[in-house]
């Protein structure tokens, strides 16, 4: 018995070696979401000369499930809607194109175990939407970088994210742009007390310290004081006590730093015992599912986003219709930056006429592409210049707030 | 350092009442951990997960447009069943068994909580979802200090909860037979009492118990999301701990006071310590007296 | 008729002798004809799990005190040596060295007090402890830079050579560190402290009346399992490059616990197959992944129901084998317990 067992064990290891073997050298088929085959298109026909071109594969790897799985699969979308846009169109040099998706649950562990699975497969050349959030990216941004596949993240804000390397780009504001418009907020709410709600989250710590830095600088030029600083952990739902500090400490207004579903509990339980207060979102706020949580609670807030649904810009336009057509629903700024990301993609590699990953990389940093941020161009650290605009929330709706946010410089000098 | 805040008075009994309502709360869960153990003399490792379950159980007959009271009568009857299903599939069979029944046990209800909660991940979703608070009246404010009705609620159904589970215990021969069993099974059954219906019933209370505990909790933070049975079951194990695992008035008491001390650390040191309050408390008396603060000093090694 | 006998015993000996060989030419040349660096990953992956099993399997396996604190010892182990290696500037080696004993200590402050408790509120104790580590990790910023983590991890350097996944040094670093954590648990389990710890598990009391030292015992037990674990942290750490307070969770515990379950409590062989075939179903069979944990979950039921030995496990168990020619008697026939009267 004993014998028989060892043999059997022995063979199981055998087997999963090879079976494992297998697997990874058969590119990587992916999971069960996401193989974006859009390559029949409208059936045009000039595939048909190039029937044996392979199509490009780029990946997607983002939390599909989890707490933050919104954020990944809206960008999965968002890397959806433009890879149909683009087969639509031809392809890119003749092929099509192809997006495999990755579940990472963002989570580091997983995240580095996606990004190894990509790398190993030689049929992808770029990841054109790497992870959600900074802490997981910066995890997997390593391994990009010391295998030189181009990675370009749609929702990393860490300041040091792209100096990882020359492999790792960032299309997304950067902590300190997000910084400038978060400033601007309490002074353009006629906030008296401000506080301060944060998770206590990699964003959450630079973010609030690099608001406090700005706070002493500006301080006596300032209308407001900040008065409370309440901080709490992820998986928090009982917010009575950091409510009770806001409560005590007067404050009028508070921002709260952390994602939609955080703030969806926070706010019910705020607005209970102070109905009256402004409540400042920052981007990661910016998702219907927080009005279908929260509803009333989160009646009158403001907070901002890099994608206005209602521009009348033909890009926005274009890709939020495409959008709403394809998944029943408004966009958000992760789809809008995932979606970007895959143009930037598809732009340098018409530019450089090849798959090949260095060469993806170096025309990343020479290209400039229309699409839903403007004019889009990577600077040479791999961030991305990116504008926002102000929302509020009315009658369960996001309504944009015109003209709110000034330049820095402008906004100092009028305090 | 801790943030800056305006400290004060008003500002502590401010984070204590909040302490008693989060008090409230984790004794409610506690009182299904005593029950288990009060009779088995097991810790129920799983009920944290049977909990979640009849969380999202009410949900789903909420979305499909039953009543609030019938979704809980029904939730209560399902989720009754899971936990009989525990028992009887995984339980029962070990206690036939010989020797180690310890760590077997206690390794099952680990597993089971695990496939539980996952389960709900996989069906209903990992995500948060919204639960709609039929038994909110409004916040009251009392001498300055913000009450909320549903807090008032809890409290309520807590001490009709812990009367209505002490009367059946102590004033029924059913609970007669629950003591019986929890002192000497042999004996009990020997004295005529069905012990394995009286083990299936202690289970389906149980059941009923986490589902008003569900039904509660879900109500007052309009949420429900697989993980969230995890850190409320912990600390109010904890609070169990505390009060004297396997006596029921001992869980209020251990939940107000984990609540109690919770809240006002973070008045002292900020939120971030939060989450360690009840394990401190834990580790605290099972080093001092791991029998509770109600708990008689049992011959048995504990 | 014994010749057969022999030579059968030869055989199947030799077999296994021989399958170990290919099993470790196979392990030793894994690098060079894989197919990839995500296969390498996996592998190391692996090893650290099975490092791991290890560690719980001397407290669990042989001693028989069921502990869900080895993320926390993992955490400790991880942070002192991520601290030590990205502030100070200390080497891999010395840093990981630190890092065990760290650990250990650690080990030792939870283990002193709480190893008298039984059981269930073992495990709630070392669960809270988990908690309690990772709080200490989020609020304690100036050492352990809070919720931002500690990045740049560095990775060991053998003279002067850089030893990572692609160049496939990390895996023979866990490779070599495993082999000297078999070596390890081998030493324990077949000399008198092992011995102790088994008594232990089977009859504390008993044990505790025949002069065993039982608290000692048990709670040297426990900083040797955690300062393995720690040194698993270490590995981790090195791998991945970066950790955060969120990085060890009660869910690696538990994958821990129910690779030893699996595996079969005490034996070594157990714990490597385990690790290797639950850390990699999810890879291979990726439709899997979603409902890993239900399995992970399944196992732990199913095995205490079915095999609470483990599938290799209860080797150890074997009823008492008489000398020779002590005749064997049933217990009918007025034999005593075994046989022997």
């Amino acid at each position: 018995m004993k014998k028989s067992i060892n043999i059997l064990f022995a063979l199981l290891l055998v087997v999963a070696l090879i079976s494992g073997c297998g697997t990874s050298s058969t590119s990587g088929s992916g999971n069960k979401p996401a193989e974006a085959s859009a390559n029949n298109g409208s059936g045009n026909g000039n595939v048909a000369s190039e029937a044996s071109q392979e199509p490009i594969r780029l990946a997607h790897i983002g939390p599909l499930t989890g707490n933050m799985a919104d954020f990944g699969q809206h960008a999965l979308n968002g890397v959806q809607v433009a890879v149909e846009e683009i087969n639509e169109n031809g392809g890119v040099m003749g092929r099509m194109l192809e997006v495999v998706s990755y579940d990472d649950k963002n989570v580091g562990e997983d995240a580095a175990a996606a990004a190894e699975l990509v790398i190993s497969d030689s049929s992808i050349c770029a990841v054109t939407s790497a992870h959600y959030s900074s802490g997981v990216a910066m995890v997997a941004a390593p391994l990009y970088q010391e295998a030189g596949m181009a990675a370009i993240s749609p929702s990393a804000s860490h300041p040091e994210y792209s100096s990882i390397g020359d492999y790792i780009f960032r299309n997304n504001l950067t902590e300190q742009a997000e910084l400038v418009y978060a400033f601007q907020m309490p002074t353009i709410v006629d906030c008296k007390k401000l506080g301060i709600v944060s998770m206590m989250s990699d964003f959450g710590e630079s973010f609030v310290h690099g608001f406090e830095e700005l706070y002493e600088a500006n301080k006596d030029k300032l209308g407001y004081e900040l008065a409370v600083e309440s901080f709490f952990v992820d998986g928090t739902v009982d917010f009575a006590p950091n409510v009770a500090e806001i409560v005590n400490g007067d404050c009028d207004a508070i921002i709260f730093v952390a994602e939609y579903n955080n703030l969806a509990a926070f706010a019910m339980q705020y607005r209970k015992v102070d109905p009256d207060a402004q409540i400042i979102g920052l981007m990661t706020c910016y998702n219907p599912e927080l009005i279908n949580m929260a509803g009333e609670a989160v009646e009158g807030m403001v907070l901002y986003s890099v994608l206005n649904p209602n521009s009348e810009r033909p890009a926005v336009k274009n890709f939020v219709d495409r959008y709403v057509a394809k998944f029943n629903s408004q966009p958000d700024f992760i789809a809008a930056n995932a979606y970007d990301n895959v143009h930037m993609i598809a732009a340098s590699i018409e530019k450089t006429g090849s798959t090949d990953r260095e060469k993806i990389k170096d025309a990343l940093y020479e290209v400039e592409v229309t699409c839903t941020a403007g004019e889009l161009k990577f600077d040479a650290n791999g961030d991305a210049e990116k504008t926002a605009v102000m929302f509020k929330v009315e009658n369960g709706d996001f309504a944009e707030v015109p003209d709110a946010f000034k330049l820095w410089d402008d906004f100092v000098a009028g305090l | 350092m801790p943030p800056r805040t305006k400290r004060g008075a008003k500002l502590i009994v401010q984070q204590i009442v909040n302490g008693i309502s989060i008090g409230f709360v984790y004794a409610i869960v506690a009182v299904g951990y005593s029950l288990i153990f009060g009779v088995l003399r097991i810790m129920n490792m799983a009920y944290a997960s049977i909990f979640t379950v009849g969380a999202h159980f009410i949900l789903m007959f909420i979305t499909a447009k039953w009543g609030m009271v019938p979704a809980v009568i029904a939730t209560m009857a399902l989720t009754g069943l899971v936990s009989v299903f525990f028992d009887f599939a995984m339980l029962a069979p070990l206690r036939s068994k010989p020797g180690g029944t310890g760590t077997t046990v206690l390794i099952t209800a680990i597993g089971f909580n695990y496939v539980l909660q996952n389960l709900c991940m996989v069906i209903w979703g990992s995500e948060r979802k919204s639960f709609p608070n039929v038994i909110d009246f409004g916040t009251i404010r009392i001498a300055g200090f913000n009450f909320d009705s549903t807090q008032f609620v809890i409290t309520g159904v807590s001490i009709i909860l812990l009367i209505i589970l002490s009367w059946i215990i102590y004033g029924t021969n059913t609970g007669l037979g629950m003591r019986a069993v929890q002192q000497n099974t042999k004996a009990a059954n020997l004295m005529g009492v069905n012990v394995k219906r009286t083990i299936t019933f202690t289970f389906f209370l149980s059941g009923i118990t986490a589902v008003i505990a569900a039904f509660l909790v879900s109500s007052y933070y309009q949420l429900v999301y697989p993980t969230m049975g995890v850190q409320l079951g912990s600390k109010a194990f904890a609070s169990a701990v505390l009060g004297g695992i396997g006596i029921l008035h001992g869980s209020v008491l251990g939940g107000l006071i984990v609540g109690i001390l919770e809240c006002l650390s973070v008045y002292f040191f900020g939120g971030g310590y939060r989450e360690a309050v009840a394990f401190i408390i834990l580790l605290g008396v099972l080093l001092v007296k791991p029998t509770g603060l109600f708990g008689k000093k049992a011959n048995t090694k504990v | 008729m014994k010749l057969k006998k022999i030579l059968n015993i030869r055989i199947s000996e030799r077999v296994s002798f021989i399958i170990l060989l290919v099993l470790l030419a196979v392990l030793i040349s894994l690098p060079f004809f894989t197919p990839g660096q995500y296969f390498l990953r996996t592998a190391t992956n692996i090893g650290i799990y099975a490092i791991l099993a290890l560690s719980l399997n001397i407290t669990t396996g042989y001693c028989g005190q069921v502990s869900m604190g080895q993320a926390a010892f993992m955490a400790v182990g991880a942070y002192t040596f991520a601290i030590l290696n990205t502030m100070h500037g200390v080497g891999f080696f010395p840093a990981a060295f630190v890092g065990c004993c760290v650990a250990g200590v650690a080990g030792f402050i939870l283990g002193m007090p709480t190893l008298r408790l039984s059981g269930a509120y073992f495990v709630i104790a070392t669960t809270g402890f988990s908690e309690v580590i990772k709080v200490i990790a989020l609020n304690w910023k100036s050492m352990t830079n809070g919720a931002l983590g500690i990045k740049n991890i560095g990775r060991p350097i053998v003279f002067g050579f850089e030893l990572t996944n692609a160049n496939g040094g990390q895996y023979y670093i866990m490779l070599l560190s495993l082999a000297a954590v078999i070596w390890i648990s081998y030493a324990i389990k077949t000399s008198k402290f092992g011995r102790a710890l088994n008594a232990i598990r089977n009859d504390e009391l008993a044990s505790n009346l025949m002069g065993v030292n039982t608290s000692s015992q048990k709670v040297l037990a426990f900083v040797i399992s955690a300062m393995l674990a720690g040194y698993a942290g270490v590995l981790y750490a090195s791998m991945t490059r970066y950790i955060e307070p969120n990085t060890f969770t009660t869910d690696m515990s538990t994958i821990i616990l129910c690779i030893v379950i699996f595996g079969g409590m005490g034996s070594i062989r157990g714990m490597i197959i385990g690790a290797l075939l639950l850390i990699s179903f999810p890879e291979i069979l990726r439709f899997m992944a979603t409902y890993r944990f239900i399995v992970y979950g399944l196992i732990l039921i199913l095995m205490m129901r079915f095999r609470p030995q483990g599938m290799l496990g209860g080797v150890g168990d074997k009823p008492y084998k008489l000398p020779k020619g002590v005749k064997r008697k049933s217990y009918e026939q007025g034999g005593g317990v075994n046989g022997v009267t």
